[in-house]
């Protein structure tokens, strides 16, 4: 029986990290992590180096792209994928947005999560990328 | 050569460029234009003529003299006329008696009542494009028109242009920052709305998930999830309202006593569970001070929730509410905290619409809507905050209606 994959959650508001495991949960046996700012969450991802990492854009004292950034650049951490959730509808408008906070990505990340969040899309994708069957509701 | 330009049309010239730069309303620019041109080259009639963008048909858009009224009803298709065959060859025309010149387009004359002479007629050119013409009808003395008045009449063209040209530039850079302000308010207010709707949608499907296992705990943490995003949705919507329109204050007396006790206790949950403690102190002098007191308990509750919020997990956390009289007409209530303190690029931007480092908890109408209720008091709101020792903010309002200077 292989181990249960980890997913580390990164957001300021609980009642988010609480939605996404309960969507979550109908994947099947996941093993979840969660941070309620960007520090911690690098501190925790470079701890436990989770299979996935679903990070909220808007959070203070580190913002979600300034985190993505220090992911990317940690060898520990650069290769494992990241799903950004955000509440702002268009890419421009994310470009604009990490452009304005002087904020040069670089990379991509691996998907983007529109909010709110629809739990059969959701599921799906992150499925893909754990490379996994997912289970139904039970 | 043309006779040099005498010293009454150089003034006039002058005359017309400070018109030109001292208003914006175009049209008055344009009638004064027109006028001084009327008066100086001694004619009847003068008319400014624009192209109509969508038809390309010549209008009279400034008409001075006798049937001024009337001619500004004539439309003229493009090409008509001596004014239709400056505009179209971009050559300015003298014709001293229109008789004798198969251009001249004789239904205008009759339609107005008015009867023509002699035109002189120039084009009128901005940098890149024909805006249309300027003539004047009717020299007074016998002399007929000259290159003189040509050459004239060539500059006040020149000068209208102007007028026109900037006066679209103008109304392209409202419409512009218009449309960017409208953008702005719109993505800021789609996005505050998506994160309660993921709430709301969130929730729902926990309840859902809860009912279907037959699990009360998770019923219940949804649904409170949902509840929570509810009220949200409720502030953010009573929030938009205090800062989209302009209001009077709903003035009535009021003990600033009472509102300070008020918000501290619906804020001393929240406050608990934050580790913060909050304290008030009563001032027996302020219990009668006219202010909005919907408005005012609004603008102290934001205050004290941000309070509460930058003091959060901090040791010996506190927050402190007091009120003050600081002058005969002015008192003040006082907001402060030891919390986490702002840096100034963070200060600057405080009572920006949608400015918020609250992440998603923050929908950045707060201080925007606080800032605007005590404006409309006549009052003042000032804040000092040091990063790592916490933020004080002064509301400073007059005691009583009518007193809008500070």
């Amino acid at each position: 029986m292989s181990e249960p994959k980890k997913i580390l959650v990164i957001d300021d508001e609980q009642d988010s990290i609480d939605i996404t495991e309960e969507i979550l949960s109908g994947i099947g046996e996941l093993l979840f992590l969660s941070a309620n700012n960007g520090l911690k969450g690098l501190e925790i991802a470079k701890d436990s180096k989770p299979d996935l990492i679903i990070l909220d854009l808007l959070m203070p004292l580190m913002h979600g792209f300034q985190v993505f950034k220090e992911l990317k650049k940690d060898k520990i951490t650069m290769n494992i994928p990241v799903i950004i959730l955000t509440g702002i509808s268009d890419k421009q408008g994310l470009s604009y947005n990490s452009k304005d906070m002087g904020i040069i990505l670089g990379e991509e990340p691996d998907v983007y999560i529109d909010k709110p969040i629809d739990p059969e899309e959701f599921i799906k994708t992150v499925s893909k990328l754990l490379n996994i069957r997912p289970k139904t509701y039970d | 050569m043309p006779d040099l330009i005498t010293t009454s049309q150089l003034s006039a010239i002058f005359k017309i460029s400070h018109t030109i730069n001292s208003h914006l309303e175009l049209d008055n620019v344009l009638e004064d234009v027109m006028n001084v041109a009327t008066i100086v080259m001694k004619v009847e009639a003068s008319s400014l003529v624009l192209i109509d963008e969508e038809t390309g048909d010549l209008l009279f858009h400034i008409t001075e003299g006798e049937k001024a009224k009337i001619m500004k009803q004539i439309r003229m298709k493009p090409g008509q006329g001596i004014v239709g065959a400056v505009v179209q060859t971009q050559k300015p025309a003298i014709v001293n008696d229109v008789s004798k010149d198969p251009r001249f387009f004789k239904s205008a004359d009759k339609k107005s009542g008015f009867q023509t002479k002699s035109i002189l007629c120039v084009p009128m050119n901005s940098v890149n494009r024909t805006l249309g013409a300027i003539e004047v009808l009717n020299k007074l003395d016998d002399r007929g028109f000259d290159d003189q008045d040509l050459m004239f009449l060539e500059a006040i063209a020149d000068q209208a242009a102007i007028a026109i040209e900037n006066a679209m530039l103008h109304k392209k850079i409202v419409s512009n920052e218009r449309m960017a302000a409208i953008g702005q308010t719109v993505s800021g207010l789609a996005h505050c709305i998506k994160n309660v709707l993921n709430g709301i949608q969130g929730g729902s499907f926990i309840v859902d998930l809860g009912l279907k296992k037959q699990e009360t705990p998770k019923i219940q943490k949804g649904w409170s999830i949902v509840k929570k995003n509810n009220v949200f949705m409720q502030e953010l919507v009573l929030d938009m309202l205090s800062y989209s329109k302009e209001r009077k204050p709903e003035y009535a007396k009021t003990d600033i006593n009472e509102i300070n006790e008020s918000v501290c206790n619906l804020m001393e949950q929240k406050a608990k569970e934050k580790g913060v403690s909050i304290t008030w102190k009563p001032n027996q002098k302020l219990t009668e001070v006219e202010i909005d007191p919907k408005g005012i308990k609004r603008c102290v509750l934001n205050l004290v929730s941000n309070a509460v919020d930058a003091c959060e997990n901090l040791e010996d956390a506190k927050v402190k509410v007091t009120s003050e009289i600081i002058s005969n007409k002015y008192f003040k209530i006082d907001i402060s905290d030891n919390g986490i303190g702002m840096p100034p690029e963070v200060q600057k931007k405080l009572f920006q619409v949608f400015f918020s480092t609250k992440g998603s908890k923050g929908t950045g109408l707060g201080l925007a809507v606080t800032h605007k209720i005590i404006k409309e008091h006549g009052g003042n709101i000032k804040v000092k905050s040091k990063v790592g020792e916490g933020t004080a903010f002064n509301i400073i309002l007059p005691k009583k209606i009518n007193n809008n200077e500070l």
